[in-house]
């Protein structure tokens, strides 16, 4: 008992020192103000003929309430001096901010080349092969679509921006965002491209037109909603393309982005956020 | 279609910060302008075709024709970082007739939405435009088809949220 005890006593000594330091100074300079306000005459308007005791009794009150005054007076003078200086840091702190936004903004000549190099290390850590494509989506909700951020695969044609901005009720990653399990994935497509349009046609409701112009018919297609870190919002979707059937095990993928990179993206995508296109942004201004 | 002298002389005369008109941002603003126009009249203000650099839409018209033009003075100094930036200044005042009165309108427009953007507010605008986030690097930017699919696609669906 006797070192909780102990250790309850150090908090308590704490809180108080706290305290002190918080609210001592204004506390010392109000008990001189009010002090003066209520024994003002006590102090100064000595009646005839005063005792010695109430003599003494004037000047140590006077002298205690001038010292508590100036006492207090200094330390408020001093803690407003520290918090000048605390100002002073943070307005350099937040140019010092706004300079490195700039330089990232000068070395990342857009946000799809800063994804793009993000996503190539992650694809290129999971040793997934050259058929497959890494690509990261925002959700607009304004526009119930689906904003594309980043794209990599190594061969230079399955790279394509591709449509850019994709209607949120439809394809896999329609899917994976409206899930409970957050993740949606078909891995066995068929080869033969007039089947293909139609399994894909069914299952995503797409138009037959948008499957015909895609430039990466994937076989494979895992798609996995990444919740911000409080698990409140969902707030992108991050998508695994192959062009073979069966072409990585579904468990490894969700790992992977469910736990072994989901923290690194969601920092990135905050980080990244000040360059990041929002098509609101542009409608908002009449663009 | 405008002469492109003349939307340079326009955004010039009425942009309130001279200081600020780099080429980057004069070619930005004028893109914006022809996405606009693109949007509202179904064809571009002026006749450049927008191709998407490195940096956004870009084209070398513009200070190409600036230097050509006696009525600008192009400017080269440093900016905050010590590289060297092309300034395009207003040097005579001129009636910049090519361009109808909608034209001053969207031109208008693109000055009273970006007057108050520092550079890196000004960039997200322009890359949150919907050709810049539908297209490719170092592809041509066709703004009149662009805008039809913009309506089709993002309009529409604003609309019915």
């Amino acid at each position: 008992m006797q070192p909780e005890a102990d250790s309850a006593f150090i908090r308590g000594a704490r809180h108080a020192e706290g305290f002190v330091t918080e609210y001592g100074p204004t506390l010392l300079v109000a008990i001189a103000g009010l002090g003066w306000t209520v024994f003002r005459p006590w102090i100064l308007e000595l009646p005839q003929g005063a005792s010695f005791l109430r003599i003494s009794g004037s000047w140590v009150l006077g002298i205690m309430l001038s010292v508590s005054g100036i006492v207090g007076g200094v330390f408020t003078y001093k803690r407003s001096g520290s918090l000048r200086e605390l100002k002073a840091d943070k307005s350099s702190l937040e140019q010092e901010v706004d300079s490195l936004k700039d330089t990232i903004l000068r070395i990342s000549s857009n946000f799809r080349d800063a994804w793009k190099n993000r996503l190539a290390s992650i694809l290129q850590e999971l040793e997934l092969g050259h058929n497959f494509r890494l690509s990261l989506y925002r959700y607009n909700p304004d526009t119930v679509t689906f904003s594309m951020l980043g794209r990599y695969a190594s061969i230079d044609k399955y790279e394509k921006v591709g449509r850019g901005v994709y209607p949120a009720n439809v394809g896999c990653i329609g899917e994976s965002w409206e899930s409970p399990d957050l993740e949606a994935y078909a891995d066995d497509l068929p080869e033969n491209e007039e089947e293909y349009v139609k399994e894909t046609c069914e299952r995503w409701k797409f138009q037959e037109a948008t499957v015909r112009s895609l430039n990466m018919k994937s076989r494979s297609v895992y798609a996995f909603t990444l919740m911000e870190a409080l698990g409140r919002d969902r707030k992108a979707v991050l998508v695994f393309e192959s062009l073979d059937a069966k072409a990585a095990d579904v468990a490894s993928l969700r790992q992977a982005a469910q736990v072994t990179y989901r923290n690194q993206i969601l920092s990135d995508l905050d980080s990244l956020e000040f360059i990041e296109p929002e098509p609101k942004i542009a409608s908002d201004a009449g663009f | 279609m405008a002469k492109l002298s003349d939307i340079i002389g326009y955004l010039c005369e009425n942009y309130p910060y001279v200081d600020e008109l780099s080429k980057a941002r004069l070619a930005k603003m004028i893109y914006l302008g022809d996405w606009k126009s693109a949007l509202e009249e179904g064809h571009q203000i002026s006749k450049i075709r927008w191709v998407f650099n490195h940096y956004g839409p870009y084209v070398d018209d513009v200070i190409n024709v600036a230097n050509a033009d006696k009525s600008f003075k192009v400017i080269v100094e440093q900016n905050a970082y010590g590289d060297l930036k092309e300034r395009i200044e207003l040097f005579e005042k001129r009636d910049w007739s090519s361009l109808s009165e909608k034209d001053k309108e969207w031109l208008d427009h693109v000055i009273d939405q970006t007057k108050c953007l520092y550079w890196k507010d000004f960039i997200k605008l322009v890359y949150s435009t919907f050709p810049v986030l539908v297209s490719e690097k170092l592809t041509q930017l066709d703004l009149e088809r662009l805008a039809e699919r913009y309506k089709s696609e993002m309009r529409s669906r604003a609309v019915a949220v």
